[in-house]
């Protein structure tokens, strides 16, 4: 399979993995029943990667992103978040992770519809110290602007486009500078144009030293990635 | 100042208010009726104990007497304790809890105007006397310093000798005799009709007290028996009480058991009638105070549905990094300010409808600055207690679940 752009993992030869699964189990228990989603999975993400994971729905895609973003926990298994196993971190200690090295794409965008994009934007900066709330305004414009926004910082989202809204969310992504970057389906309810725009944006972010993890049904859009992660019935094919 | 994070939480839930203006309005009525009526039931029984104490103090309730002790063997008077001498006095006199002194000294003698004569009170006395029960004049003055200082051959008159002597006739400048000697009338006092006892209040003829000595041939200090005094407030009686007897004990070098004076007060009147004053408030108050807990439970009520209608906000900014903490402490923020906007509308509503009321019912309605306060400190409180379930049920939510609330 020919990779359209050259990963920044080959720049880099990094060999030490940003984000290492191993062995993940997930059960959901529905009442009497064990409902296994995950099956051993096992995985390794590098710095400056561009992964796509992608399966049919009810593959249990969105539950190992949720495992990879901190937002849930594994029934079995160790993840390592940057050398550092998050089976051991308390939920304020998963917080400060999401909040600081995890950027969240939504296929929804999930903006906060009566704040304007500069406030959606800074709204991670005030859950954590490590920022001035002085400096909110300036991290906020510079993001909106390294996504080609500059122009609608005052709008609501109700006044964007949709590709507008993904932009305003791509900044919120940003704001705190992270490292790697989770986007759900990010082009799942954008036109094709808009998408290729979006996709373009994502690929220049990870030129820009950005680990990328997105999921995905749209081959179109996994085709963009440096690595596709296949994942069918909760086990990695 | 106020941490930026405050600052940020308290204009994010000033939106989110501010965007509902009907729902907030609605939901703070409860704490505005509750505040309101809290703010006018205070105003109200405070205005009631300021008439009461007026009442009480033209009634003596502040009133102190002091007189010798009268030693008594059955029942027949065997000899009396010493007079009080000037330096006694003057050191009473400056008692920060002493409002007036008034040395009495009392006689009965025959006065006449014209063709009346008649044996009448005389009460020999100085200017704080009127400020003691509380006396004023209907017409004319009052006895001056001056009048005491020179013994001057005046004298007012109580409403019942004004209208003995003179009729419907103006007195003022007229002189009546006591004893044969003149004496110019400079006032007549306002009526205090009768005791429940029967006896008239205003038969009496007030004099300075050297005037009166003087008339009598007798030196100006001996015969003081009685002295009046009246204490600040009716809460210092005690104190100014328990003052007196202190300067007394050590002027004379007594020993507590060995006072050779005699003091007493209408104390227990007082505190009656306004220990039943605070009981009212009490019950008044708690009574209001149940609309206040009504109130918060509309709030609690209010904030849960605030909580679920934000289900996705609040998975956002889970999701985003806002910790537990956050959350509670954004739908504390905005619980809080629900219920304080309620009791600032609720203060000013009490505040207005209080003095409408008090020219009705006719009588003062004092908003005490420390009722205001507590109204703050209350509703502010209530918005805080009632929203903490709210708070904890949002910081508790699965921001996977959350997120994908429409």
């Amino acid at each position: 399979m020919a990779f359209p752009y050259r990963s920044q993992r080959d720049i880099n030869m990094s060999n030490t993995p940003l984000l290492e699964l191993s062995g993940i189990n997930k059960i959901y228990k529905m009442g009497q029943i064990d409902l296994q989603v995950l099956y051993d999975v096992s995985l390794h993400i590098y710095n400056g990667d561009f992964v796509s994971i992608v399966g049919p729905s009810g593959s249990g895609k969105t539950t190992l992103l949720n495992i990879i973003a901190c937002l849930d926990r594994p029934t079995s298994g160790t993840y390592n978040f940057f050398g550092e196993d998050v089976g051991l971190k308390s939920n304020d200690e998963m917080s400060e992770i999401r909040n600081l090295r995890i950027g969240f794409i939504f296929q929804s965008f999930n903006l906060i519809p009566r704040h304007t994009a500069l406030e959606n934007v800074i709204m991670p900066l005030h859950y954590s110290s490590r920022f001035k709330n002085s400096s909110f305004k300036d991290l906020g414009l510079e993001c909106l602007e390294k996504v080609g926004l500059s122009e609608r910082v005052g709008h609501y989202p109700n006044e964007l486009s949709g590709g507008q809204q993904q932009r305003v969310a791509i900044a919120r992504a940003l704001v705190t500078n992270p490292e790697i970057i989770l986007a759900d389906e990010p082009t799942g309810n954008l036109d094709s144009k808009t998408s290729d725009d979006i996709m373009e944006l994502l690929k220049n972010l990870n030129k820009s030293g950005k680990t990328i993890i997105t999921i995905t049904h749209d081959n179109e859009v996994a085709e963009q990635a440096s690595e596709i992660i296949k994942i069918k019935d909760g086990r990695v094919i | 100042m106020i941490p930026n994070y405050i600052l940020s939480n308290i204009n994010e839930a000033r939106i989110n208010l501010f965007r509902n203006k009907t729902r907030t309005l609605l939901t703070s009525l409860g704490i505005i009726i509750g505040i309101t009526s809290v703010i006018i039931l205070i105003a109200i029984t405070n205005g009631a104990r300021s008439v009461i104490e007026t009442q009480l103090t033209s009634l003596g309730a502040k009133t102190i007497m002091l007189k010798p002790f009268v030693r008594t063997a059955s029942g027949f008077s065997t000899g009396r304790g010493q007079n009080f001498n000037e330096n006694e006095l003057n050191l009473i006199k400056n008692l920060d809890s002493v409002d007036y002194l008034a040395p009495i000294v009392k006689a009965s003698e025959e006065v006449n105007y014209r063709s009346t004569s008649n044996i009448i009170a005389l009460v020999g006395t100085n200017p704080d006397f009127a400020g003691i029960n509380d006396w004023k004049n209907i017409s004319g003055s009052f006895i001056t310093e001056n009048d005491v200082k020179d013994a001057t051959k005046v004298c007012v008159l109580g409403l019942t000798n004004s209208r003995r002597f003179f009729g419907a006739e103006d007195p003022i400048g007229k002189k009546i005799r006591i004893n044969g000697i003149p004496h110019l009338v400079i006032g007549v006092l306002e009526p205090k009709g009768l005791t429940p006892g029967g006896r008239d209040q205003d038969d009496f003829i007030l004099l300075p007290y050297t005037s009166l000595n003087r008339l009598l041939f007798r030196p100006d200090m001996s015969n003081i028996v009685t002295v009046l005094m009246s204490a600040r407030s009716s809460e210092e009686l005690e104190y100014a009480k328990f003052s007196i007897i202190k300067i007394l004990r050590e002027t004379r070098n007594i020993n507590p058991g060995e006072d050779n004076f005699d003091i007493s007060s209408y104390e227990g009147v007082t505190k009656k009638i306004l220990g039943t004053t605070k009981i009212l408030r009490i019950l008044l108050t708690s009574i209001a105070s149940i609309s206040l807990i009504v109130g918060g439970i509309g709030i609690m009520n209010i904030m849960l549905v605030s909580v679920s209608e934000r289900t996705k906000e609040i998975g956002i900014r889970i999701t985003i990094g806002a910790k537990s903490r956050d959350i509670v402490f954004q739908f504390l923020c905005e619980s809080a300010l629900l219920s304080l906007i309620g009791g600032i509308v609720g203060v000013l509503l009490g505040f207005i409808i209080s003095k409408i009321a008090s020219t009705i019912i006719g009588w003062p309605a004092i908003v005490s600055l420390s009722s205001v306060f507590v109204a703050f400190f209350f509703s502010g409180g209530i918005g805080i207690f009632f929203g903490i379930y709210p708070a904890f049920k949002a910081s508790k939510l699965d921001p996977i679940m959350a997120i994908r609330n429409e």
